[in-house]
């Protein structure tokens, strides 16, 4: 064997190792760039360490070489002063350069980790606050609150899917509002955005589909949702396959059959009661989806929500809708004009009624107006007696409606156009219910005036429920007269045969219904 | 005549077909034993392995080895026919040694690619709750990793009724491509050994009375 032979040989073996190597990184290489996010080398110590993954193609192509993000969970601190708190924590921050995306991950409840809780919540807060002021960030052109900003800098965020480095209550004005109002969230809320929610307050249609396209499924809020169609992308949420929301505030469930459709669902018709949209829940009927009773009490406990909040604390509604309250006050509602719920209500026209709903529904009218009374009476009569009836309306009387400066209130417009031109016993006597506590608004009583025109000459339904019905305590009492005078008129004018009398002689000024004639 | 004045003849013609005869064994011989192993009810093979209930305390546990030896089986065959039609070919394709090196090498790449369905696995148990595991046919993502995690563990009473609470690791996994390696440790499983185990491999943490 020469010596030639003898050095070519390794080197050859040499080259073949080579060789296979480079093959097996050639292909790597391949599949890094065409898969999402493929990580290369994780090394952790109680998921804290670091990751070193790859970019696709794509993404280089979308955000550029080079691009900062931070992903986002809420991680929760069992602090000994504060109790239980949550706090969106980064849970790893990721520099990209070219197909490479080095990330640092976090656990802020590792075992190990032995300083205490409160601690913990600092650091992450600060870390979190460090984050958002990093400049050319979306956090950052969120918390100055400029739109155009805002708009500029949701292509280059890496947190797909994920969440930002910034709070609601962080964010500047006015996306502030924009975002509350598409959240149905209080602006103050510690809620962390995610870029979704971003593309969608701008109307970045692009962005938003992107967003959605890397958001797995039945991570979609029914506010988001509503947001879609406003842009008109409701096909790309049916596209996008939805699973059964975890939160199901109708109870009733979302499984019944037909109530989910093309990525929509029942309780879609929560977030149209809340934003008063009737064009969406036409669109939610368009798809198939029924409304329910239930949504219809949603409707009226929405606007009561956002009109006369603390009337909801005092509500008390009857067992089958006793539920409905809280779920309404979690989900949110945002303001609405009355004219845009009253279509909303004459959308619900046809939805069937139990005579239990019918009667809820007065009771939130009328509910509403003594709101805005009773908030003020309330306060003032804190520890109040009276000694004579005479003194008691006098303080009744210097809290009287102002019917220039009220606002005109939704729930009896919504009432009206809800029940027009189907007149029932449990309807008329819910009207009579209601109708005492609108005598001060000239705006109320025209709608209550315009219901009793459209009964007229109707058949009425289940006319027993009037012949038991009781027209509540009256208020204030100097009313009653008033009172009595104005719920005759409303029979009369829908042309039912009944009156309302007043028994005389009697402390509290309970009311009666006598029906003798024919209807 | 001397040797030294003769040129040296191509190594080929000094060991005609050596390496297609040393592939066609290495085929035979793989294939058979696979073959034999898994008539022997051989996919599972413990050596010294003892336990108690299901919880293994000593020994080695060899999951699917029949399937391994078929694998490699399968790249002997491939080589022999790679070196045979080398040899009709009339072209020098692999001589013993680069055929050696070839199958060795491709035995080792095999496993590093090997199907999940095969699923490989050894098993090493040290002590009751203290097992090591070497498995393979992982997906490739990520190409390495290695991950800890350490749980709080709180010693078997002393008998002043006080109790130590000790950081343990739980569990290393170290991963290679598909192979994945990794150490689990449960020290509260081994009730006699309980507190000399966490007192050597456990960290105390402090503050924690005894």
């Amino acid at each position: 064997m020469t010596t030639a032979a003898r050095t070519t040989r390794p080197r050859r073996r040499l080259r073949a190792v080579v060789m296979v190597a480079g093959g097996m990184l050639v292909v790597a290489l391949a599949l890094m760039l065409a898969l999402p996010g493929a990580a290369l080398v994780v090394v952790t110590h109680d998921g804290q360490g670091f990751e070193l993954a790859s970019r696709p193609l794509r993404d280089i192509l979308q955000r550029g070489v080079s691009a900062r993000s931070a992903e986002f969970a809420s991680v929760r601190f069992d602090t000994e002063r504060f109790g239980a708190v949550n706090t969106p924590c980064a849970t790893a921050t990721g520099r990209a350069f070219g197909p490479l995306v080095w990330k640092r991950l976090y656990n802020w409840n590792a075992p190990g980790a032995e300083a205490d809780a409160a601690q913990r919540a600092l650091a992450c807060r600060a870390q979190r606050r460090a984050l958002a002021a990093t400049p050319g960030t979306l956090a950052a052109a969120l918390a100055g609150g400029d739109p155009e900003a805002v708009r500029r800098d949701l292509h280059r965020t890496l947190a797909r899917g994920s969440y930002l480095a910034i709070v609601l209550a962080e964010v500047g004005e006015p996306m502030r509002d924009t975002l509350a109002g598409l959240l149905l969230a209080d602006p103050r809320s510690p809620e962390p955005l995610r870029p979704l929610d971003v593309a969608l307050a701008v109307g970045d249609k692009a962005a938003a589909e992107r967003e959605l396209q890397a958001l797995p499924a039945g991570k979609l809020d029914g506010a988001e949702r509503h947001a879609f169609y406003t842009l008109g992308l409701a096909t790309a949420v049916a596209r996008h396959d939805d699973a059964p929301r975890t939160r199901d505030p109708f109870g009733d469930g979302d499984a019944a059959a037909g109530a989910r459709a093309g990525g929509f669902g029942r309780s879609d018709f929560l977030v149209a009661n809340a934003h008063c949209d009737a064009g969406y829940a036409e669109f939610l009927m368009g798809k198939g989806l029924r409304p329910t009773d239930r949504t219809v009490v949603a409707a009226f406990v929405a606007r009561l929500a956002r009109d006369t909040p603390q009337a909801v604390n005092r509500l008390h509604l009857q067992p089958p809708y006793a539920d409905l309250a809280p779920a309404v006050a979690a989900l949110g509602t945002a303001s609405a004009p009355p004219a845009a719920c009253a279509a909303l209500a004459a959308r619900y026209r046809d939805v069937a009624l139990p005579a239990d709903a019918i009667e809820a529904l007065g009771d939130l009218t009328g509910h509403e107006m003594l709101a805005w009374y009773q908030h003020d009476a309330q306060q003032e009569m804190h520890g109040k007696r009276f000694a004579t009836r005479a003194e008691e309306d006098a303080f009744y009387d210097a809290l009287a409606f102002d019917q220039k400066t009220a606002p005109v209130p939704a729930l009896p417009g919504m009432f009206t156009a809800l029940l027009q031109g189907r007149p029932s016993g449990a309807a008329a006597c819910s009207a009579l219910e209601a109708l005492p506590r609108m005598l001060d608004h000239d705006a109320a009583m025209a709608d209550f005036k315009a219901l009793a025109e459209s009964w007229k000459g109707e058949p009425l339904e289940e006319p027993d429920a009037l012949r038991t019905c009781r027209p509540g305590l009256v208020f204030p009492p100097s009313y009653l007269a008033q009172q009595t005078r104005d719920q005759n008129a409303f029979l009369q004018q829908a042309g039912i045969a009944c009156t309302v009398s007043t028994p005389k002689g009697r402390t509290v000024y309970n009311q009666e219904v006598r029906c003798d004639g024919k209807h | 005549m001397t040797a030294s004045t003769e040129p040296a003849a191509p190594s080929v013609r000094r060991q005609p077909g050596a390496a297609v005869l040393a592939a066609l064994a290495m085929a035979c011989l793989l294939t058979d034993g696979a073959g034999l192993m898994l008539l022997l009810g051989g996919d599972l093979i413990d050596l010294g392995y003892q336990h108690m209930g299901d919880l293994g305390t000593a020994g080695w546990r060899i999951w699917s080895a029949p399937k391994v030896l078929f694998l490699w089986a399968g790249v002997a065959w491939a080589l022999f026919f790679a070196v045979l039609i080398g040899r009709v070919a009339q072209r020098r394709l692999l001589s013993l040694r680069r055929a050696c090196f070839w199958g060795v090498g491709l035995c080792l790449v095999s496993l590093l690619v090997a199907p999940q369905w095969m699923d490989p696995r050894v098993d090493h148990y040290a002590g009751r709750g203290d097992v090591t595991t070497l498995m393979w046919g992982y997906p490739l993502f990520p190409l390495i990793a290695y991950r800890t995690k350490t749980e709080r563990e709180s010693g078997p009473s002393a008998a002043d009724g006080s109790d130590g609470a000790y950081l343990c690791t739980r569990s290393r996994r170290w991963k290679l491509l598909s192979i994945e390696l990794s150490t689990e440790f449960y020290p509260s499983l081994d009730e006699k050994n309980q507190q000399h185990l966490l007192d050597t491999r456990c960290e105390r943490l402090p503050g924690s009375d005894r």
